[in-house]
């Protein structure tokens, strides 16, 4: 997809429309949750598809810059640069494991990013931002109930699109043409 | 919630005409250097450091609440949890069951919150006074390939764009009689999907526009190096700046790791 | 000299997706030379290849499609298989049809200074370049805005602009103008009679609009089955109506009008211009002009009084409804508004003049921000109906009595199969299965879409997908159906077919409320007429009323129908001021002095 270091036009363009629709899923989108009178959004549900969809590079840069700009839009600037790093390997992570895989394997992948993304929210906000362990530990319910949601309706918008949309499949690989 | 697409808040100021390099140097020397410090007077002085940065720029009130607002939350939520659960020091102020309240701990939960608020006031006084375009040139300029300013550029270009497509859409779904307040919260959760794949398939075909947008304006011209309309330069004052920023930062990391200052919640040494 | 454009024998099919399906051949065969300096229109059927054949001319089909090509093309000297896109990019730029995908910068500046950037020019160059460029497409004075902030024709001027600053040797505009509003098709057809008139460049421009394309082209080629049909002068090409309406395109009215003379009484007329028809029309009748215009008089005011209609309950009301976005901008402006049960009402007026928020409060999607909104429900047990405050009732009831069909029909499409994108809607609010799948099988029959049942919607065509969209509202049978800009994009068969199925709607006693540009649509099919400008109510009456009071029409800088406005020049010589057609004009015509002028 790419030659040489440099993105290709598609690339480019791909990368940048899932920032972009990243951040608006996640500041844009706000579902209330009954019982705590919390939200939730679809920010993971746009990293999740951006990773099977397209794989760890495109994963990676729309998955945590696009977090990371709705975080500063949202005004919760402090927390964007371990947005940018927490959602950028989840993202990463994800689309290594399950970009093109089946229903499994990308349950395995939304598994294993997921537990990326929670871990590095925790950690960081324990040991980087110093908040100790209950303010860390306080931040886990509400991640995760984020990435079930991420995977339920991920994993679903992935296959929905890909037989609804087809040609998706051809946006991530090179261009061939021949003369016949 | 509340949020604007664009943060930038356009004015003659001072702190707009500083080069977005040296900018973006002190937010990331001020984040760093924030993250060193546990001490609440240097919290409070920051914080009014930065609130008289980002208003002699001209920046207006409503903008300096609109992030206090966002904050809020979690100034209330730090602080509570921290004395919870890390009382500390012989000052006990009450105690409600198992829960100790120190002097101690509370002077630290708050000084905790208030770090994060200094930090993203330092973050603001870049956001709020450089606009977008120059903001992903100076990150080019400092080594960032082109093509993934690029990428920034349209990224943030576009997220007016989507954040209407997602509002036509959702609208366009429920003129189908779509319903999305049935059901417990799974079933209303996956009652997005027509939505999301409808808006997504759009965002695909925007982005094949695109690429060929771009293509057809030259962009990657075999055997040609880009050049820039409009070059960033330093000027005489952006050095003075600059190296007012490495010797206050030198100066304070000196003081924090020879002297231990700002260590303690309370006392600054 | 050789030509500046010169394809021969260009074959190409793209890619399949899904790969187990046969390969879509777009162009079988195309030959055409163009010459330098040369302005050439491109016509043809939706999804005859138009924009393939753009996309050809700079390299993108086949380098960034991928695909199958054959043949040759030969762009400024260039062999497109030898030069990458970029390369070629400098010789033809390219206009694309969206104005939205088409920026990447944060500013007007910017935008226009990215082609010159990538070719890597002096920056005192690309200065000047981009002076010279806004000024060419009057742009200059908006330099430092975001191409967010822009309207729709401000926006393809920008394109233009940054295409222009490249200083290509050919121009390719592709549909520059389909989705632009009245006032922004004006402002984009300016700036390439600039170009025309004042640049030595070859344009190639795709267009729709037949009455542009006789004003603008040296040659029009009419594409047909993915090969050229008909290269040459525009009065050749529209003179041969019959070839081109099988096709499926349209000639200018003028050239539909002169074909009628020339069928029923023998002429031998040509025109495609507004100023040739009126000058051989008028040719030795000033005399009588007198002696007629009492007589039209007369008779116009009988016509529009034939048209009166027994008064039915209104089934939409709006009682001084207001509507501001955030609180700030003001859309609705204090909107009194009454809709009769099985009316056909176009709704026009500028793009912002508040038509679509207008719409979706009789829906509900929008709740008013002051006064109220009343609609007839619908009943299942078909008791008598009482309107109903838009406030309380639900979406699943607002759903099945008034249908939107939204402007871009992939605002809608999501499914995996045609058949499941009709059923969703039915199936929404809640019918049996058994029903749903009558409905469907209903819709695919009446919008003969059974052949495409099962494939995905979302990769046909968007003459289909445009189908499909008004085909998956029907399929909830409401009683009210708003369309917005149904046609928008489609040829001239494409948007008659479905006009006659949204008047067999109509004709079966559903109300149609239809948001167009397209003033010869209005003209033809609706019988009353909404003018809406700064979101308030400027003429609300009926059809020909509103086209007779051209103060209106001029008002909202919107250009009548051409046959409308030929009759109108004609007034003086006794032609009726309230034309809607082709064949009223030629009845009228003459009814009034052909006998007379035969002698």
């Amino acid at each position: 997809m790419t030659q040489g270091k440099r993105p290709n036009a598609q690339t480019i363009a791909v990368t940048a429309v899932m920032i972009a629709v990243v951040a608006v899923l996640t500041f844009a989108v706000q579902i209330p949750i009954p019982a705590t009178g919390g939200y939730i959004h679809f920010g993971d549900v746009g990293v999740f598809f951006t990773a099977f969809a397209f794989g760890p590079i495109i994963g990676l840069f729309g998955g945590g810059v696009g977090c990371a700009i709705a975080d500063i839009l949202s005004g919760y600037a402090s927390w964007a640069p371990l947005t940018l790093v927490a959602h950028g390997l989840q993202g990463w992570i994800a689309g290594y494991f399950g970009k093109g895989k089946g229903p499994v394997g990308m349950i395995v992948a939304w598994a294993v990013g997921s537990i990326v993304l929670i871990a590095g929210y925790f950690l960081g906000e324990w040991f980087i931002y110093g908040l100790g362990y209950a303010n860390a530990l306080a931040e886990v319910g509400p991640n995760f109930v984020q990435e079930v949601v991420g995977g339920l309706v991920g994993i679903p918008l992935v296959l929905a699109i890909r037989r609804a949309y087809p040609p998706i499949e051809r946006i991530s690989l090179g261009r061939v043409w021949e003369e016949g | 919630m509340s949020f604007s697409f664009d943060l930038y808040v356009q004015r003659r100021s001072w702190l707009h005409a500083v080069d977005p390099r040296v900018k973006l140097a002190f937010v990331f020397l001020g984040t760093v250097l924030m993250l060193t410090f546990k001490n609440l007077l240097i919290m409070l002085l920051s914080l009014v450091v930065t609130h008289l940065i980002i208003f002699s720029a001209g920046v207006p009130d409503h903008k300096v609440k609109w992030v206090w607002k966002a904050m809020l939350p979690i100034n209330i939520l730090i602080p509570v949890l921290w004395v919870i659960f890390y009382p500390e020091g012989p000052t006990v102020l009450f105690q409600f069951w198992f829960v100790k309240v120190t002097a101690l701990s509370v002077v630290r939960g708050v000084s905790l919150a208030l770090r994060l608020d200094a930090i993203a006031f330092i973050c603001f006084t870049w956001l709020f006074t450089t606009d977008q375009a120059s903001l992903v040139r100076s990150l080019v300029k400092l080594g960032l390939p082109f093509e993934w300013g690029l990428v920034l550029a349209i990224g943030l270009r576009y997220i007016p764009t989507f954040y209407g497509l997602y509002t036509v859409v959702s609208e366009a779904q429920q003129a189908r009689a779509l319903d999305l307040t049935k059901g417990n919260f799974f079933t209303r959760v996956r009652s997005y999907l027509p939505i999301l794949v409808a808006m997504m398939i759009s965002a695909l075909r925007t982005s094949e526009k695109l690429a060929r947008a771009m293509e057809s304006r030259a962009l990657g011209l075999p055997g040609v190096k880009r050049t820039c309309r409009r070059d960033i330069r330093f000027r005489p004052a952006d050095y003075v700046y600059t190296a007012l920023l490495i010797v206050l930062f030198s100066l304070l990391l000196t003081l924090r790791f020879r002297f231990g200052l700002g260590t303690h919640p309370l006392y600054l040494f | 000299m050789p030509s500046e454009i010169s394809i021969h024998d260009l074959h190409f099919s793209y890619p399949s997706t899904p790969s187990s399906l046969p390969r879509f051949r777009v162009l079988k065969g195309i030959d055409l030379e163009v010459e330098r300096g040369e302005f050439i229109s491109i016509m043809g059927p939706t999804g005859v290849g138009k924009t393939t054949l753009c996309l050809a001319l700079n390299g993108i089909v086949p380098r960034s499609t991928g695909g199958t090509i054959k043949g040759e093309v030969v762009v400024a000297g260039l062999d497109t298989r030898q030069h990458p896109v970029p390369e070629l990019a400098s010789w033809v730029g390219i206009v694309f049809q969206d104005p939205e995908s088409q920026f990447f910068n944060m500013t007007v500046e910017d935008e226009v200074a990215f082609g010159p950037e990538s070719l890597g020019l002096d920056p005192r160059e690309i200065r000047e370049r981009v002076d010279w460029a806004l000024t060419m497409v009057g742009m200059s004075q908006h330099r430092h805005r975001s191409p967010f902030q822009l309207s729709g024709g401000e926006k393809q001027r920008v394109a233009i602009a940054s295409i222009l600053a490249m200083t290509p040797r050919i121009l390719v505009l592709d549909e520059p103008t389909s989705g632009l509003d009245p006032i922004g098709k004006a402002e984009v057809f300016r700036v390439v009679r600039e170009l025309k008139q004042r640049e030595q460049m070859t344009i190639v421009m795709v267009e729709q609009e037949s009455e542009k394309i006789a004003e603008f082209s040296d040659r029009v080629v009419v594409l047909h089955d993915g090969k050229v049909a008909l290269v040459d002068t525009p009065d050749k090409v529209f003179a041969q109506v019959e070839l081109m309406h099988e096709i499926g395109l349209a000639v200018p009215q003028v050239s539909e009008l002169a074909h009628l003379f020339n069928t029923r009484r023998n002429t031998r007329y040509s025109f495609i211009s507004l100023e040739g028809a009126h000058q051989v029309l008028t040719r030795s009748r000033s005399e009588n002009a007198q002696h007629v215009i009492c007589n039209t008089t007369n008779e116009s005011s009988s016509t529009s009084s034939g048209h009166h209609r027994l008064k039915t309950e209104p089934c939409i009301v709006t009682e001084d409804l207001w509507y501001s976005y955030n609180g700030e901008v003001t859309a609705l402006r204090g909107i009194d508004l009454e809709i009769e049960d099985g009316d056909y009402v176009a709704v026009i007026g500028q793009n912002g003049s508040g038509k679509t928020t207008l719409v979706k409060h009789f829906n509900g999607l929008l709740k008013p921000t002051r006064g109220r909104v009343l609609v007839k429900p619908a009943t299942r047990n078909l008791q008598p109906a009482t309107l109903k405050d838009t406030t309380d009732l639900t979406v699943g009831q607002l759903a099945q009595t008034v249908g939107y069909v939204f402007q871009n029909p992939d605002h809608q499409i999501f499914c995996a199969t045609t058949r499941e994108e009709l059923a969703f809607g039915p199936r929404n609010l809640g019918l049996p299965e058994a029903e749903v799948r009558r409905r469907v099988e209903e819709a695919l029959a009446r919008f003969d879409l059974e052949e495409y049942a099962d494939i995905p919607p979302a990769v046909l065509g968007y003459g289909l997908r445009r189908k499909i969209g008004v085909a998956a509202v029907y399929s909830m049978r409401p009683r009210i159906f708003i369309l917005d800009e149904p046609t928008a994009g489609l040829d001239w068969r494409g948007t008659m077919e479905l006009m006659e199925l949204i008047g067999e709607m109509h004709r079966e006693g559903h109300t149609i409320i239809l948001i167009t540009h397209d003033m010869k649509l209005v003209a033809e099919f609706s019988q009353k007429c909404l003018v809406l400008r700064e979101g308030r109510v400027l003429a609300y009456d009926d059809t020909r009323a509103v086209f007779k009071h051209s103060k209106v029409l001029r008002e909202t800088q919107i250009e009548p129908p051409q046959i409308t406005a030929l009759a109108k020049q004609m007034a003086p010589y006794g032609m009726p001021d309230d034309v809607l057609s082709v064949g009223e004009f030629y009845a009228a015509y003459c009814g009034r002095f052909w006998d007379e002028l035969q002698l």
